[in-house]
């Protein structure tokens, strides 16, 4: 018999969330410390070799992730990078996040979590994700799980040396990578500073830096963006936390793209999604999709109706 | 441009970009976290069902409260907690009355196992609970406990518990306020299974005499499904007249609803007597209600014909029964759509009970239904259609459903997928030659929009996965012509799962279009195939090399083992040195799949392999390499490596 904790544990744990069924409580408590391990060690900055899938925020549209699996491949057969916005506003953030994570600590090199805005205590507390953990545990022990969980995801991730992603953008405090490896990030999201900035900023078309309408983080121009990647000899920002109608969309000449990966966002906003393939030449090709008819979102057990009688 | 979403009105997308955007906030935890230390399960769970404040962290608690008691009383050292269900059952909170209603049934099932009854007056005291939340001002509440009061009733052994059980049903049949008679009612007719034929008969069917002729409607029409709740209990005994008789009288209330509850009823009364006693009871109260002044009555009576004709049989089904059945399809106005679906629903059931004989009776209306307007009515019909043609025989199908099928595949995506689930057994039901002639639209449907937009993988996903049974019964030169392009193409789908299915797939598609020989392999379209999928091995996007190994791995056991090594092991066992660690992984999972079987287990070159993989620097790779040592002695090479592995 594996000891707890083991892989058949773990593929068991997997198997639960696929169907989108919570854990035990002390599961999450299990797989959460299992993924603080691995977590911890992994760098501010988190080195990616390519081939890899870049997806955009998911948002508890535990279906739409499902979704998102049957048309960029499963993992581990595909490499993935999440660039955070894991939890909130969707009805199933648990399942979600908690998916993600134990694929993480069963694949470690096959999957990579970053942090987004939403991975917070602060922010989860009115999104949903607080009252989803009351709702389907009864208490706050799991929210705590994840929410200390969120304090060791990487704030970003470098792809081949060329492509570095992150949820939100740029900070006026970091000019350069490096500075972003110095960040002590194992600590709630502040709500000011590099680490905040990271999280919360957005491209603009404005020049130089401007005040983000959010309360936090800033708008940066397409000058910001250019100096950035020239001065750090990088081709590209990846990163998520704005709604993208069409699924991802180009900035700055092609040195900036959203992508977004949350469809019919909060289940009406009407957006189609998309993931970012690269290669392992690091050619870029999208795939853009819709959600999950209303089919294959019931309870997997729950028989469907019949189409005709016999 | 605005955007419609699922559960809003129109945003246009300045307003929507500006709703997903959201604002810094700061929050304050306010949830009840109680100690857990020295309470059990039971004590914890009562502790936050009284004292939570954060309303879902409470509906948890009390919506666990039935779990968490059966867990306690399975141990045995726990009072059943009554006074907290009695407390909770006059909550403020209709939602935690709600739920304690629901979960008196799992409550009495546990009561029952741990056979607590007798030491405690538990029966009568979820009794009182029960009819509490009967006369509740919620719907939702009432409604569970409705339900529940039946299992809860099964706790009731002694006659003094009976009585009193008797007794409040009768007040509540008899009760002032119509609500509660009607609750009455719906419970009078559950409680006969529970208390058996000779109750039912002296006591529930004069209480439901009575109530069939309640001033109130809706005390009648509950009446209506309590009289065929208690036949089902009554079948075989003479009391069951008593019922029909209330049965009837209900039939031929001046209230058209009531009418339309015993149109929708009707069906149920065939589990209280025999077929024959059945069929002239039915058939006779069919022609009144079907012929109604009211067109609800008429609508509801005629969307339960299909269940009627097959709970009736061929032989007790007469001419003016399918006729009616047929009127249904020609259905035109407001009520078309219903009746429409309600046929096309039906009509497998239908025709299976008509049977080939009868066909013609009813062939104008299926003809009338595949060309109705609207896509629910026809996506029925796709679904069905390869029953119907099994139904009907080769002959009919292809005179009578093969322009519909052809149709239908020309149709919008959801009545089209409808057929595509059942492709390859509607094939197998027409006659060969003309199979031949539709497969071009295959072709359409397993087209993408483009590289980018995945659109309806789901179609060419179901498509793909017919591919191996359609392969099966075409003949060689349309496989080659048409199943082999098809699948090569699906095979580079956009979607990754549609890929999946086709690697699935293929090898019996290759398979099935081959004549058995090995040459068969090298040349013509199955040769062409080989050639392509061996491309895969080679090319410079990892994807495809990835899905080549799993395509040869998924070949074991479809296609012949000597073409499977000499034309496309040497290409796989390449990729042991894929600098994609993904590409190496499948291609540990495809040999651990291979060497199950000796012919491959045995091949050096193949254990070669599986020993660099077993030492692949990523673990992905290494874990799925199970070593046993079974190539030794051996003298076959592929040509990939010429020294056999000792």
């Amino acid at each position: 018999m594996a000891a707890a904790g083991g892989t058949s544990d773990l593929d068991r744990m997997i198997e639960t969330l696929r169907r989108c069924e919570v854990l035990k409580e002390s599961e999450v408590k299990l797989l959460c410390s299992k993924a603080m391990e691995i977590l911890v060690e992994e760098s501010n900055v988190q080195r990616i070799d390519s081939p890899v899938t870049i997806c955009g925020d998911i948002h508890g549209q535990f279906y739409d992730l499902m979704e998102l699996f049957k048309v960029g491949g499963d993992c581990p057969q595909t490499n993935y990078l999440f660039m955070g916005d894991f939890v909130d506003r969707g009805f199933y953030s648990v399942e979600t996040f908690l998916l993600l994570l134990a694929l993480k600590v069963r694949y470690p090199d096959r999957i990579f979590l970053i942090r987004g805005n939403h991975e917070s205590r602060q922010i989860t507390q009115v999104y949903g994700f607080y009252d989803e953990c009351l709702r389907k545990y009864g208490s706050v022990n799991v929210w705590r799980y994840c929410t200390d969980i969120f304090d060791y995801l990487s704030l970003s991730a470098l792809i081949d040396n060329r492509i570095l992603c992150v949820h939100g953008g740029l900070s006026p405090t970091i000019t350069t990578v490096d500075q972003i490896r110095t960040i002590d990030r194992k600590q709630e999201v502040p709500h000011d500073g590099a680490m905040c900035d990271l999280l919360w900023s957005d491209p603009e078309d404005v020049t130089g830096w401007g005040l983000s309408p959010r309360g936090a983080g800033y708008l940066f121009g397409g000058d910001v963006c250019q100096q950035f990647n020239a001065a750090n000899n990088i081709d590209l920002i990846a990163r998520a936390h704005q709604l993208v109608m069409e699924g991802y969309k180009w900035m700055f000449d092609e040195q900036l793209v959203t992508v977004w990966s949350a469809p019919n966002y909060c289940y009406r906003c009407g957006n189609v999604a998309a993931i970012m393939e690269l290669d392992e030449n690091l050619g870029k090709s999208f795939k853009v999709f819709e959600a999950a008819p209303q089919e294959a979102r019931g309870v997997p057990a729950k028989k469907a109706a019949p189409d005709y009688f016999l | 441009m605005s955007y419609e979403g699922v559960g809003g009105g129109c945003m246009d997308e300045p307003e929507l970009l500006q709703f997903a955007t959201e604002r810094y906030v700061e929050a304050e935890a306010s949830a009840v976290d109680l100690e857990t230390d020295g309470l059990t399960d039971l004590q914890l769970c009562a502790q936050y069902c009284r004292e939570c404040t954060v309303s879902v962290q409470r509906m948890f608690h009390v919506r666990s409260l039935g779990r968490v008691c059966a867990d306690a009383l399975r141990v045995g050292a726990e009072p059943f907690p009554l006074d907290l269900l009695e407390d909770l059952a006059q909550d403020d909170d209709s939602e935690v009355r709600q739920s304690v209603a629901e979960q008196l049934g799992v409550l009495t099932n546990a009561i029952k196992i741990s056979r607590r009854k007798q030491e405690d007056d538990l029966a009568l005291g979820l009794l009182n609970v029960a009819f509490l939340l009967v006369e509740d001002d919620s719907d939702g509440v009432v409604a569970a406990a409705e339900d529940a009061t039946a299992t809860v009733a099964t706790l009731c052994t002694t006659g003094e518990e009976r009585a009193f059980l008797i007794s409040r049903v009768e007040e509540l049949c008899r009760c002032e306020e119509e609500e509660i008679r009607i609750s009455g009612s719906k419970i009078a007719g559950e409680l006969a299974e529970v208390l058996g034929a000779e109750t039912t008969a002296s006591t529930l069917a004069p209480l439901l005499t009575e109530l069939s002729k309640d001033g109130a409607l809706q005390v009648r029409e509950a009446t209506v499904r309590a009289t065929v709740r208690a036949g089902e209990t009554l079948r075989g005994t003479d009391a069951v007249i008593q019922l029909f008789d209330i049965f009837s009288s209900l039939a031929n209330d001046p209230v058209w609803s009531v009418r339309k509850a015993c149109a929708d009823s009707l069906v149920g009364l065939s589990k209280s007597v025999g077929q024959d006693a059945f069929a002239a009871f039915a058939q006779e109260l069919f022609e009144t209600l079907a012929n109604d002044v009211s067109l609800q009555v008429r609508t509801g009576m005629l969307e339960n014909l299909g269940p009627l004709i097959a709970e009736l049989g061929r032989e007790r089904t007469s001419e003016s029964l399918v006729d009616h059945f047929v009127s249904m399809a020609e259905s035109t106005g407001g009520s078309a759509s219903g009746l429409q679906l309600s046929c096309a629903f039906a009509m497998p059931g239908v025709a299976l009970t008509l049977g080939r004989e009868r066909w013609a009776e009813i062939r104008g209306a299926y003809d009338m239904l595949a060309h109705s307007v609207h896509w629910k009515v026809r996506r029925s019909l796709a679904c069905s259609l390869h029953e119907m043609a099994r139904i009907l025989g080769s002959e009919l199908a292809d005179a009578d459903l093969v322009p519909v099928f052809q149709e239908m595949l020309g149709d919008t995506d959801e009545v089209s997928i409808g057929v595509v689930n059942n492709l390859a057994a509607f094939m197998r039901e027409i006659p060969p030659t003309v199979r031949l002639d539709h497969l071009h639209v295959l072709a359409r449907i397993a087209t993408p929009k483009s590289d980018v937009t995945i659109g309806n993988w789901r179609l060419r996903a179901a498509m793909t996965e017919q591919l191996g049974d359609l392969s099966k019964i075409l003949p060689a030169s349309a496989n080659e012509e048409m199943t082999i392009p098809l699948a090569l193409r699906l095979l580079k789908d956009p979607a990754s799962a549609v890929r999946e299915a086709c690697i699935a797939v293929i090898g019996s598609v290759l398979q099935n279009s081959s004549d058995g020989s090995s040459s068969a392999w090298r040349s013509g379209q199955i040769g062409r195939a080989m050639s392509a999928i061996k491309l895969m091995a080679t090319n410079q996007h990892w994807a495809d090399r990835q899905a080549y190994v799993r395509i040869c791995g998924a070949f074991a056991g479809s296609i012949n083992d000597n073409v499977l090594i000499e034309e496309l092991l040497p290409l796989m066992l390449m990729t042991v040195d894929d600098n994609v660690p993904n590409v190496r992984s499948e291609l540990a999972k495809s040999l651990a799949n291979l060497r199950t079987k000796d012919i491959f287990a045995e091949l050096p070159d193949v254990s070669a392999a599986a020993e660099a993989l077993r030492n692949d620097p990523d673990p992905d790779v290494s874990r799925h390499c199970v070593i046993t040592d079974r190539s030794k002695h051996l003298e076959f090479s592929t040509g990939l490596r010429a020294t056999p592995v000792k």
